[in-house]
């Protein structure tokens, strides 16, 4: 199909097109696979929005596990452990080793929904 | 009057700052894997900071092993606006005496290393402005 896009910065086209030429590729197929990338989202994504996006599709059924620590890894829920120790053997035996998990215990960390205080905030005397 | 007796266990001289001297305290953390993080803290003490522990935000990346959900992050207000803290589990080590806790760092920005009032309330802290020194004690039922 033909694409016809207006308004694109043409600096940034410019610089797609030329490496695209650089890596051997046709200008269409060169969009085609940065379409590819934004779609899976590899790109863009840390950790911790993966860990966070698995955390939220299981938020709402979370209460059976109350008491218990739920851990969520690699985008996906790991398992629901009653101590920190066992928490700790999970995601020790992860492969490859997460650098970013979410660990909730169920019904003992709360929300805090209103603003906390922090008096005086980081006022500190300096030299002059 | 109140007499109570509170035996020390441990003191920690107070840091000069620009004109006055601050309390701090000696820390060991470990992350939620058990790993200890390769440096003992001196937090000082801040009892105007609601929250645990803050970090730097270079600290912290230590505990994103057991971090909170965002939903569950806290949002402080100071004089310059207001500030969201990520928040992660942590394991501290005062003495010989271990408590979990959660540490907090700036999503936006550096932090800075300040232990407040949550962490602060969990503890028997001695605050001797005169010998400048900050003591963990141990109350008085404990004194033999």
């Amino acid at each position: 199909m033909t694409l016809v896009v207006k308004k694109i910065d043409e600096k940034k086209l410019r610089e797609f097109k030329a490496e695209a030429i650089r890596r051997g590729l046709t200008f269409s197929r060169a969009l085609e696979e940065a379409i590819d990338l934004w779609l899976k989202r590899s790109v863009l994504e840390t950790d911790l929005d993966v860990n966070n996006r698995a955390y939220l599709r299981m938020k709402d059924n979370l209460d059976k596990y109350k008491g218990r620590y739920v851990v969520f890894a690699h985008g996906k829920f790991i398992g629901a452990y009653s101590s920190l120790e066992e928490v700790g053997r999970a995601l020790k035996a992860i492969k490859p080793r997460p650098r970013h998990a979410i660990v909730l215990k169920v019904g003992y960390d709360h929300k805090v929904e209103r603003d906390l205080e922090w008096w005086g905030g980081s006022i500190e005397l300096k030299t002059a | 009057m109140v007499g109570r007796v509170y035996r020390v266990k441990d003191c920690l001289a107070y840091r000069q700052g620009t004109l006055t001297s601050y309390p701090v305290l000696k820390i060991k953390l470990f992350n939620i894997v058990g790993e200890e993080f390769p440096e003992e803290i001196e937090a000082p003490i801040d009892t105007g900071f609601e929250g645990s522990l803050m970090l730097t935000s270079d600290d912290y990346k230590f505990f994103s092993i057991g971090e909170l959900p965002r939903d569950y992050w806290r949002r402080y207000l100071t004089l310059a606006g207001s500030i969201v803290m990520r928040v992660a589990r942590a394991i501290m080590q005062v003495g010989d005496f271990k408590l979990e806790i959660y540490v907090e760092a700036p999503y936006y920005g550096l932090g800075k290393r300040l232990m407040g009032r949550e962490v602060l309330n969990k503890l028997i802290l001695v605050l001797d402005g005169l010998r400048k020194e900050c003591c963990i004690g141990q109350h008085s039922s404990h004194v033999s």
